[in-house]
């Protein structure tokens, strides 16, 4: 008994070395980075004539109305535009310097060059607006958080950028990659059964209201589904393929026969709230998110010697699941 | 496995249990302590203190904010926080308003702030009354039936410039 589960431990210890320090290719967190930098530049330009009134002091909620003041040590505008303004700088142009730094670290992010540093300027900025207006976040400027902060310690920047185009870094599989591949993909999982799980507890979600009051709210809705009230097992089959693709991606994503009609289910279903509710930056956000984690093969079909990193028999563990 | 990679595999599984831990809604530690805070801050700065819940349990009413303005002659016209903007701006403000629904006393610190701002555009406007108004849809079964969507007011409060 003590040796059938001593070797159990060990098959599953092996398991778990292959699952997350199998060498992997960088070019999926590449992805992540050229998609999410991408989406969020889109969503910048959308948001630039409207600063002052969104971040700004005196914009549609004053700084001092805030109804969360931001902690302490959480980067924010109104603390940077207390810093600075010892040295003459208004308010307005903390907001400025703030948001022009947001954009230009996201240039740099997409076209990957001095990756590293662009990506950690790009967190921090981000995060700096998203406290600063707190009152007008919602779901994509969370996962645009989370997205930023990998792209900050993953090597996102080691495939398909300027750094590697210069020879700063190697596009050589790795299992940092692997690593990163990894939390990308177990964050997802959480991400969706949770909203799964937390979607199942109401009843719209059952009967079919929650598409019907989703789709029908003016601002929201981008068509007229007045009809679906007359094909109410419709709006039910969509919530209940909701539920089905949100809580089954746990399971589903880990097997290659699975995890394609999974990938094309999920980017469908966030194309579907980019087009019919009008969130097409939270919708784009989530399909860059998807396509990293699913779709861009990250299996090392180099020759086995290649793939030898210290400490990880690659040999071995070059064939392992993308 | 090298040292490095075990190290940096143990991280990541433990912001991944954070990452879990803020998607059950769960602090983990009060911040009113210096660990429960320094933690607190940790999971801003990675994220892992969002939770997921998106349009769940159920999806919520439409809310927004209307703004009647009346100059010195008693002259009326209308106006709203989002009207001239980008549909992701849009998006914000409207958000911004919903949250109302959620905490009530809200409105006394955005009142005052949509007030200033109407007053900010409109130079002319000696008094603002904020009206905001809830969506009310009927379920599809209503509607068959012949129910209609109607706006409902929750909320009326005049401002005089000052």
């Amino acid at each position: 008994m003590n040796t059938l589960a001593k070797r159990l431990l060990q098959k599953l210890g092996r398991g778990f070395v292959t699952f997350v320090a199998a060498p992997a290719s960088p070019r999926p967190l590449a992805a992540l980075r050229i998609g999410v930098a991408g989406v969020l530049l889109l969503q910048a330009f959308t948001l630039a004539g409207h600063l002052f009134e969104l971040f700004g002091n005196r914009g549609v909620i004053q700084w001092q109305a805030l109804p969360f003041q931001p902690p302490e040590g959480i980067p924010n505008i109104n603390g940077l535009a207390r810093l600075l303004a010892p040295l003459g700088v208004s308010a307005d142009t903390s907001v400025r310097l703030v948001f022009f730094s947001y954009v230009a670290s996201l240039v740099m992010l997409l076209l990957g060059w001095q990756t590293r540093v662009a990506a950690v300027v790009a967190w921090l900025t981000q995060m700096a607006l998203k406290t600063t207006g707190e009152h007008t976040i919602y779901g994509v400027d969370e996962f645009a958080h989370i997205a930023l902060f990998y792209c900050v310690w993953m090597p996102v920047g080691f495939a398909w950028s300027l750094d590697r185009q210069n020879g700063k870094v190697s596009d050589e599989p790795t299992a940092l990659a692997r690593l990163g591949l990894r939390v990308l993909q177990l964050h997802l999982c959480v991400v969706y059964f949770s909203s799964g799980v937390e979607k199942a507890t109401g009843e719209q979600w059952w009967n079919g209201e929650a598409i019907w009051r989703s789709v029908m709210r003016l601002d929201l809705g981008m068509v007229d589904i007045s009809w679906m009230a007359n094909v109410q097992w419709l709006a039910m089959a969509l919530c209940w393929g909701t539920l089905v693709v949100e809580m089954g991606y746990v399971f589903m994503i880990w097997h290659r026969r699975t995890r394609l009609a999974w990938a094309v289910a999920t980017i469908g279903l966030h194309a579907g709230i980019a087009v019919f509710l009008g969130l097409w930056s939270f919708g784009a956000l989530m399909i860059a998110l998807n396509v990293a984690a699913l779709c861009v093969p990250a299996t090392v079909t180099k020759p086995a010697v290649a793939t030898e990193r210290k400490g990880v028999k690659g040999a071995a563990l070059a064939g392992a699941a993308a | 496995m090298t040292l490095r990679h075990t190290i940096y595999t143990a991280l990541a599984a433990l912001h991944l249990i954070l990452v879990a831990c803020g998607a059950a809604h769960e602090m983990i530690l009060e911040p009113n302590t210096d660990t429960g805070y320094t933690l607190m801050v940790a999971r801003h700065y990675t994220g892992s203190d969002a939770s997921y819940g998106f349009f769940a349990p159920g999806v919520g009413p439409q809310m927004k904010a209307s703004f009647l303005l009346i100059d010195a002659h008693g002259k009326e016209w209308t106006d709203t926080l989002e009207g001239h903007m980008t549909r992701e701006a849009q998006l914000r403000i409207r958000g911004g308003v919903s949250r109302v629904a959620e905490f009530p006393g809200l409105m006394k610190k955005f009142g005052p702030s949509w007030a200033a701002t109407m007053f900010g555009r409109h130079p002319t406007a000696k008094t603002v009354v904020i009206t905001i108004e809830v969506y009310e849809l009927p379920t599809m079964d209503e509607y068959t039936r012949g129910e209609q969507p109607r706006w409902e007011t929750i909320y009326v409060e005049p401002f005089d410039r000052k």
